[in-house]
């Protein structure tokens, strides 16, 4: 579709954009763009309570994955305790198979469903997410990076694969999950934030989600706001 | 930027410590607890 008779629309009908392989991170400089820009104290405000928004989202989501992390590790613990304590007629190596039946296949059963739902139903969900993050930021669409199936995907996969007790942390996966948050944040309804529906504005919100995925991971506020800025310095074409 | 960022993360760490310390019923003199307190009528023997 020709962008021809589509500038004057903001945001464009045509899904153009969504092809390209590099993200031009240059200013807008249509009419519609210039004239929704200058809104002075109220787009600031704006501008500031998204970042707030994004640290809201990020604090809920990594408290809803330490809540069902805790929940499916204590419940396999529990259910390996229960067939300890009940199965008193076996001897010998029969003591503990069944209890290590139990830990070992609840295990395998949640990897394995992590992996279906990355191979699947999100596979932009594959990998930890911080390599593709700062490629992302550099101006390299990575294939899916941002959408609502990777986010479900890394959101539950992380959870079962971590109680699947794979040798794995969600501190870079909280990142990505933060970056997605980011980007999503412009696109609540009736909140006003048309105008950062931008590749511009969506670079800086991503990476501060993304940060704040990490900060919300460690519990280290300044150290994710520096990761946000080593982040950015794989290249000097942009910089905080 | 890096300031704004600066919020949103200390913003995401100290809802995720309300949130925590909620979870876990603990209410403390610290700062999660003195925000979960805040308004509430409940006095603690």
């Amino acid at each position: 579709m020709s962008p021809i008779g589509h500038t004057l629309v903001y945001p464009r009908r045509d899904n153009i954009y969504k092809k390209k392989e590099a993200l031009p991170y240059d200013e807008a400089h249509s009419n519609v763009w210039k004239r929704r820009k200058n809104q002075g104290l109220k787009d600031s405000f704006k501008g500031w309570f998204v970042y707030l928004l994004i640290g809201l989202i990020v604090g809920i989501i990594a408290f809803g994955m330490d809540q069902l992390e805790d929940f499916l590790v204590d419940h396999n613990c529990d259910l390996f305790q229960y067939i300890i304590d009940t199965e008193h007629g076996y001897t010998g190596y029969n003591q503990i198979l069944w209890p290590w039946m139990s830990y070992v296949g609840l295990c395998m059963v949640f990897g394995t469903l992590s992996s279906i739902m990355t191979t699947y139903y999100g596979p932009g969900a594959a990998g930890s997410g911080v390599a593709e993050m700062i490629g992302y930021l550099n101006g390299v669409n990575y294939p899916n990076f941002i959408g609502v199936n990777t986010l479900i995907t890394k959101i539950l996969g992380v959870v079962l694969a971590v109680s699947g007790r794979l040798c794995i942390g969600k501190e870079g996966p909280l990142g990505h999950i933060g970056s997605i948050v980011g980007v999503m944040v412009p696109y609540i309804p009736g909140m006003g934030f048309e105008h950062m529906r931008n590749d511009k504005v969506k670079r800086e919100l991503i990476a501060a989600g993304g940060s704040a995925g990490v900060a919300a991971a460690f519990g280290a506020p300044i150290g994710g706001a520096l990761f946000a800025y080593e982040m950015s310095k794989s290249t000097n074409f942009w910089t905080f | 930027m890096l300031y704004k960022t600066f919020i949103s993360c200390s913003f995401a760490v100290v809802i995720l410590g309300i949130l925590q310390s909620a979870a876990d019923g603990f209410v403390g003199d610290g700062f999660a607890g003195s925000l979960l307190k805040f308004g509430s009528n409940t006095k603690q023997e």
